[in-house]
């Protein structure tokens, strides 16, 4: 599976709840989550490697990331926060033929993500800090609940496709802790967003000729 | 196609409590603004309720962002072309209304995906044809949503006094345009326009 370059910006969250793309941190998640990607397909038997695209592949790598966003932000829309019965029963989605990328890449298919990180500014941290230590004095002291601090919300969200462009597989994970522009962070999240993947199942030998190993 | 697994998001959104923002489409849709159309079975409605789509209709059969068809009534301004001013009352349109309480987290997913401004829409095929028994246009139009994809839409515009009433079908460019412009074609056979309305006001911004 060729592992396209995640689209994953990452944010600096204020205390006044504004959010300020940080390209640094962008351009480290993406690689971060690139390769995390590629190790939970490892992980289990599936051959995963970067895709650097070219002149000659870019504009439609780019076409089908883009449509990969918006299939995964109506899949979540349509699945879990309205009744839209027809996709929950039916799921079924796709990004149109790839068949020419996956044969220039020699690869069975792809791995799109896509996502949204935000860190907490050192002024947020501190506020959110001293509002949750003020908080559980007030409790102790009999007033009120302790406040649950804000730091910022990630998402991501994985989808394998086939080279005729259909959804195999979706799977999308948010997280209030940990940062998706460092390594630990971006595997937390992968491995999230990836849990339930099944590992890749054995094809069968075609007749009088041995299994293929899967790209 | 092949059914896809849907993984993670099943735990995190276990809690979600559905909504009624979209319902399905049975039989004919009637517009309190004077038109009526029918969808084909598997597509869902926006319904009229908090967010009040004030006599539009908008519908969808994967997700608002994935194929739209929406039917409206504008006026017939000195202004701005017809069918740009169709395509801007659907942009209008309350599309990804919220969910239940339960529902937050998947909906910050969802609003964190959106916002920013869509390029301005292009017409780069117009001509005049009747619609639903009016003198009307056809007109293709394009554009780039707000996250850089290319979009393709084709409104039908039905003319009648100082009013447009139209159709219309956007999608993305890649795949689903032309996945479901058929459907779009059939529907835009059964859209009616009458009684004459009471004069609609526009989508909330």
């Amino acid at each position: 599976m060729g592992v396209v370059e995640p689209v994953v910006p990452v944010y600096e969250l204020d205390s006044a709840g504004n959010l300020r793309e940080v390209p640094e941190w962008t351009h480290a998640a993406q690689q971060q989550l690139a390769q995390a990607i590629a190790a939970e397909l490892e992980a289990r038997g599936i051959r995963a490697f970067p895709v650097v695209s070219s002149l000659e592949t870019e504009a439609e790598l780019d076409d089908a990331l883009l449509l990969f966003g918006a299939v995964a932000r109506d899949a979540v829309y349509a699945n879990y926060v309205i009744p839209f019965v027809s996709p929950a029963a039916r799921f079924q989605y796709s990004l149109g033929d790839l068949s020419g990328l996956a044969a220039t890449y020699g690869v069975d298919g792809f791995v799109f993500a896509v996502g949204h990180g935000e860190n907490s500014s050192a002024g947020r941290t501190a506020s959110e800090v001293g509002k949750t230590v003020t908080s559980a004095l007030l409790a102790i002291l009999g007033g009120g609940g302790v406040y649950t601090p804000q730091f910022g919300e990630d998402w991501l969200a994985v989808g394998l496709v086939d080279a005729k462009g259909d959804l195999l597989w979706f799977g999308v994970r948010d997280s209030s802790s940990g940062d998706v522009s460092v390594k630990s962070g971006a595997a937390s999240i992968t491995h999230g967003a990836t849990e339930q993947m099944p590992p890749r199942q054995p094809a069968p030998p075609p007749p009088g000729g041995p299994a293929q190993e899967a790209r | 196609m092949r059914r896809a697994p849907i993984g993670a998001l099943v735990a995190l959104c276990a809690c979600a409590t559905p909504t009624t923002t979209w319902r399905p489409a049975t039989g004919a849709i009637r517009s309190s603004a004077g038109f009526s159309l029918r969808l084909p079975p598997g597509w869902m409605v926006l319904s009229r309720g908090p967010s009040s789509t004030n006599g539009f209709i908008a519908a969808s059969r994967d997700g608002p962002g994935l194929q739209c068809i929406a039917a409206g009534v504008t006026a017939l301004g000195p202004e701005g072309s017809p069918a740009l001013n169709a395509l801007a009352a659907w942009q209008r349109l309350p599309l990804y209304g919220s969910g239940g309480s339960g529902s937050g987290r998947a909906l910050f997913i969802v609003s964190s995906s959106l916002g920013g401004e869509a390029s301005p829409p292009e017409v780069v095929a117009f001509s005049g044809v009747p619609v639903a028994g009016l003198p009307g246009f056809r007109a293709e139009m394009a554009f780039v949503d707000p996250r850089g994809m290319p979009v393709r839409a084709l409104v039908l515009g039905a003319i009648s006094g100082d009013w447009v009433y139209w159709i219309l079908y956007a999608a993305p460019a890649r795949h689903y345009y032309e996945l479901d412009l058929p459907t779009f074609e059939d529907v835009a056979t059964t859209f009616r326009v009458g009684p004459l309305p009471r004069p609609p006001t526009e989508p909330p911004p």
